[in-house]
């Protein structure tokens, strides 16, 4: 069978006929951008891959609701969104009652990042964004480096377009005040 | 500077006579122009700060582990077993119990003792009389077939041995011949 499918297309083999090998395709096609989503928001990888893989759990159980209706990216960024949400909640109720301290292990990005060079990278970026509030970090990430339209994100976070452009707007004062300090 | 201005310029949030005037802002106030070009240097230093390799052996094998969890949530797992096992014991055991209590009298009979002892009692009771009942009937049932055999090796003049096995062959086969032929 030829699997030069549309995501679409591929959905609707897996809806129909519980077609494994098409979902392994729609995961090829969207572990990257799933990932690099939660890494930016979670800040490490240990997070990153536990949401990662939730991400998929729940589309393999929960894909036969999608309607066709709005693009699929939008629908799997949606349940990504809300998942990440859902984790950065837990874990602070988690570490408030185990008296931790809510410092994301950086260390912990070891598996992901191998040379220097990209580990400095990642730590600077991770201390910029974790900085934000969660659903500021959320807008920012998905207007600026996944490259969203306000209506998309709007979807997808069930805001307005008007209180998305806000809080982008704040988000992009901080983080410019952020690199200034840097 | 103003910060502001240059966020929705660079985001496409202002309008068409905003953006024209914030460009001619530019063309024109060199110090505008310096604040917005360190403005553009920090935006693209955070793009390149994006720009990370990550490990793609990560990536081959994340599908896999995904397809593990998915394919270890499908299967019950022993607490799933253990607490259906009890659910279903329980269920039995609450029909057994409701059974026994079902009956709306008194819990004890006339004579004083306790119902479930009498009922457990007289259940036994019938039940052994029903055995006697059928271990009455199929020695009526073999002295019949002893008699008709008898009969039979009469008429036709030959001696037949009969032993235990014989005779319960031939009701056996007597019951089956009359099952065929009455249907009952």
């Amino acid at each position: 069978m030829n699997y030069n499918l549309s995501e679409n297309e591929l959905a609707k083999l897996f809806i129909e006929n519980k077609d494994e090998r098409a979902f392994t395709l729609l995961i090829k096609q969207y572990q990257q951008s799933i990932y690099w989503h939660c890494l930016r928001m979670l800040g490490n990888h240990s997070d990153a891959d536990e949401v990662t893989q939730q991400v998929f759990i729940t589309l393999y159980k929960k894909l036969y609701t999608y309607k066709f209706e709005s693009k699929l990216s939008t629908w799997i960024f949606t349940i990504t969104s809300n998942l990440v949400l859902n984790y950065i909640k837990k874990k602070k109720i988690k570490v408030f009652f185990s008296f931790d301290d809510l410092e994301h292990d950086l260390s912990d990005n070891s598996d992901i990042v191998q040379d220097i060079d990209n580990k400095m990278k990642l730590e600077k970026l991770n201390k910029i964004l974790q900085k934000l509030p969660e659903k500021q970090r959320q807008v920012f990430i998905l207007r600026n480096f996944d490259d969203l339209s306000y209506e998309e994100i709007s979807e997808i976070t069930k805001t307005s377009v008007g209180a998305l452009k806000a809080s982008y707007h704040h988000a992009q004062k901080k983080i410019m005040e952020l690199m200034q300090n840097e | 500077m103003n910060n502001d201005l240059f966020i929705k310029y660079y985001d496409n949030q202002l309008s068409s006579t905003e953006k024209e005037n914030f460009e001619k802002l530019l063309a024109t106030d060199p110090l505008t122009k310096k604040a917005y070009e360190d403005f553009l240097t920090k935006q693209n230093s955070l793009k390149e700060l994006n720009k990370i390799q990550l490990n793609q052996e990560y990536f081959v094998n994340l599908p896999v582990k995904i397809n593990q969890r998915i394919s270890s949530k499908n299967k019950p797992t022993f607490i799933t077993k253990t607490a259906l096992a009890f659910s279903l014991t329980s269920i039995i055991i609450f029909l057994f119990i409701w059974n026994f209590w079902s009956n709306p009298t008194t819990t004890l009979n006339n004579s004083g003792k306790p119902f479930i002892a009498e009922t457990v009692k007289t259940n036994t009771n019938n039940f052994s009389e029903n055995i006697q009942k059928s271990e009455n009937k199929i020695s009526v049932s073999k002295n019949v077939a002893k008699d008709k055999l008898i009969t039979y090796s009469s008429i036709e003049n030959e001696s037949i041995e009969l032993e235990d096995n014989d005779i319960d062959d031939f009701i056996n086969t007597y019951q089956s011949y009359k099952i065929i032929k009455t249907g009952r």
